[in-house]
């Protein structure tokens, strides 16, 4: 009898018991971490999630008597939104909205973490200012926007001061101006949020890279946009897509400052859905709307992962050529 | 907002606990009946909230200025009797360079309706047939939006967005020549420490219209202010005592005279007759407000009013900041109120309107 002779590279490798023991606590933990939070998805926003789609497929509002009595009508509501162009208007609204205040917190948040990226004396009371509107609440900041914007307000009167050119534009009574004001206020209230994840970004670029490409004589804009830029882009996706999904549910600012007008101007879909359900009192409309929403984000996001893992992929792959490079017989 | 609650099933009825106490809504006009549904009493008044007239005193009063008026128009200047001689005096004595604007009449989507439904009724309009059917698109509501959506040619120019937080400080610091105004404006234009004004401000009855054949003029009282009582309070007989005792026209009267705490408004007959009323509103003021609450008319009485209101505030806001031709206003308005008619329930609503007509008030102008 013969028994092939294996290499050292061939022989099946058998995890020690110590490593087997890690790799349990390993698991212990992250399901301990992740306890809390799969505890309160399901005795929490599950009943919720599950309570709304009873509303969205049964038609009650508070004027028809017992909830529980409503008649069910399958899909009919969800085919009502689909097809109310009030609806069509609020999402475009709110994507014009989303987007554009998304940009202004990305481009903002990156230069100022740009700025801060490397220590210097005082930085400390830099960051604090630069994060201090993210901590101010967002009814404060509309009603003392309120009354910056007249048309014959400070803002105004500063411009044209400072230009020499009269500046005088109803920021909150244009209604082509309504959507944008709010817009602006949104970047100047959470530059801040884009800010702290890119400074987080530039600050773990590792310095290697960097070194090497100055070394080889790369200039400055070379060495930002064809080796910090590549390596931030997991960051920049996680900073764009968790701004974005927080400017479509923005609330407090368009309401307190517009309610909806002028006319129709800032008619989003939050001030659409909560008019819906709490003014109009269709309970069951709002809970349809609220879910074609929800699954608009659901698909944002999980574009927005397969994204995140491609850029994952190639960040491995990159680092792994870097770590062993390949030796030949 | 009563017959909302009242057909969500939230609302106790009051009338038992009223007869307990003695108790009885001692108010102005036929105001007492707007805390009523279905032949029975919901709440108890804390603010009137009926809109009166005011007209600049300084400005219709000055010789030179009548003068000059009745040189270009061949009349003599005085307070307006309809809403046409209003825009008028609004468009003569406007001054934008001064920051003097004719008018301070709300135009956002939240507020304007009210405004909207005075003009309305005085041209004898009537939102609903007998079966529920919208009677927007007629002429009679044709002629309230022009008159409404004229007024953007004397208003501030953010009247568009603009509420009660930047017109009464334009009012009581003398940058509005006449206006319809919710009466508290009164209390704060005669308070001599927060206005410039104090002293110059006549007030009357809001303008009417001949539209109808007949001078008609409508007030309005809207939102409607008052206490109810959560029909599942663990304490809603305890609740409802307090209400009442609020609602007395002793004990509202510190209530609707502050002139600092509250934004309540003068309701009751008492409060016509009180000499700390008078101080705070002005004798003027008070006969005013009484002027007034004998031809006011609530807002849609129906279950389902924010949503009538909403869609008619939209489609005029809409209209005012030039998205949709005034012309179609109405017509978009009616489909809305059908579709929300519709949701509702048509003979739901129709029980409805047989509260709503009765609050409407029945003269044409007060006695």
């Amino acid at each position: 009898m013969t028994v092939a002779a294996l290499s050292a590279a061939e022989a099946p490798l058998q995890a020690s018991p110590r490593a087997v023991s890690r790799r349990r606590a390993i698991r212990r933990f992250k399901l301990s971490l992740l306890a809390p939070l799969i505890a309160l998805f399901a005795f929490v926003l599950m009943p919720v999630l599950l309570l709304q789609l009873y509303f969205s497929v049964h038609q009650w509002t508070v004027y028809l008597g017992s909830w529980w009595d409503a008649d069910y009508i399958g899909l009919d509501l969800f085919k009502e939104v689909l097809t109310d162009p009030r609806f069509g208007w609020a999402v475009l609204r709110s994507l014009a909205f989303a987007t554009g205040s998304t940009i202004g917190c990305f481009v903002f948040g990156f230069l100022l973490a740009y700025l801060m990226h490397k220590p210097f004396r005082g930085q400390a009371i830099y960051y604090i200012i630069f994060i201090l509107p993210m901590l101010t609440v967002p009814v404060v900041v509309a009603y003392t926007a309120e009354m910056m914007l007249y048309q014959s307000g400070p803002l105004n009167d500063v411009i044209t001061r400072l230009s020499g050119i009269e500046f005088k534009p109803s920021w909150l009574s244009d209604p082509h101006l309504a959507l944008m004001t709010v817009s602006l206020l949104e970047i100047w209230n959470w530059t801040p949020f884009s800010f702290i994840i890119m400074l987080a970004g530039l600050t773990a670029i590792p310095k290697e890279p960097i070194e090497a490409a100055e070394i080889l004589g790369a200039s400055k804009w070379r060495i930002f946009w064809e080796v910090q830029v590549p390596l931030l882009r997991p960051v920049i996706l996680l900073a764009l897509v968790l701004r974005f999904l927080e400017a479509m549910a923005e609330f407090p600012k368009t309401w307190s400052l517009f309610q909806g007008g002028p006319g129709s101007a800032t008619e989003t879909l939050p001030v659409y859905i909560f008019m819906t359900t709490w003014q109009y009192f269709e309970i069951s409309k709002g809970a349809a709307m609220s879910y074609i929403v929800m699954l608009l984000m659901i698909v944002i996001v999980l574009f927005a992962i397969r994204l995140l893992r491609r850029e994952k992929r190639s960040l491995d792959k990159m680092y792994e050529q870097t770590d062993s490079p390949k030796v030949e017989a | 907002m009563i017959p909302s609650l009242v057909s969500a099933g939230y609302l106790e009825p009051l009338d038992e606990y009223m007869k307990k106490a003695n108790f009885k809504i001692d108010a102005v006009g036929d105001y007492g009946t707007f805390m009523t549904y279905g032949g029975q009493t919901y709440g108890v008044p804390t603010d009137g909230n009926v809109h009166i007239q005011y007209v600049r005193k300084d400005i219709i009063e000055d010789p030179d200025n009548k003068k000059r008026f009745a040189d270009k128009f061949g009349k003599e200047l005085k307070f307006p009797q309809t809403w046409e001689e209003e825009q008028t005096i609004q468009e003569f004595f406007m001054d934008p360079s001064k920051d003097l604007y004719g008018s301070a009449n709300l135009r956002n989507r939240a507020n304007g309706p009210t405004w909207w439904y005075m003009i309305y009724y005085s041209a004898g309009g009537f939102p609903f047939d007998d079966d529920m059917k919208p009677t927007l698109n007629t002429p009679a509501g044709q002629y309230a939006v022009d008159i409404y959506l004229k007024d953007k040619k004397y208003n501030h120019p953010e009247a568009a967005n603009w509420g009660t937080p930047q017109q009464i400080p334009r009012i009581a610091q003398g940058h509005v020549v006449s206006t319809q105004y919710w009466d508290g404006t009164a209390k704060l234009n005669e308070n001599p420490a927060k206005s410039k004004t104090t002293g110059k401000w006549l007030y009357g009855l809001v303008p009417g219209s001949d539209f109808s054949g007949k001078r008609m003029h409508r007030s309005i009282s809207s939102p409607l202010a008052a206490i109810l009582i959560n029909k599942y309070s663990p304490r809603k007989a305890q609740a409802a005592y307090l209400a009442l005792w609020l609602g007395s026209g002793k004990n509202s009267i510190p209530i609707v005279t502050d002139p600092v705490n509250t934004f309540n408004d003068a309701w009751a007959k008492e409060h016509m007759t009180s000499d700390a009323v008078k101080n705070a509103y002005s004798p003027a003021g008070v006969k005013a407000i009484e002027a007034n609450f004998q031809v006011v008319a609530p807002p849609i009485y129906l279950t389902g009013y924010l949503e009538f209101q909403d869609a008619l505030g939209k489609n005029l806001s809409e209209a005012f900041v030039g998205q949709l031709p005034a012309k179609d206003v109405l017509k978009k308005t009616e489909d809305e109120w059908t579709a929300i008619i519709r949701r509702i329930g048509q003979s739901k609503l129709k029980k409805d309107l047989v509260s709503y007509k009765a609050l409407m008030p029945k003269r044409l102008k007060p006695a």
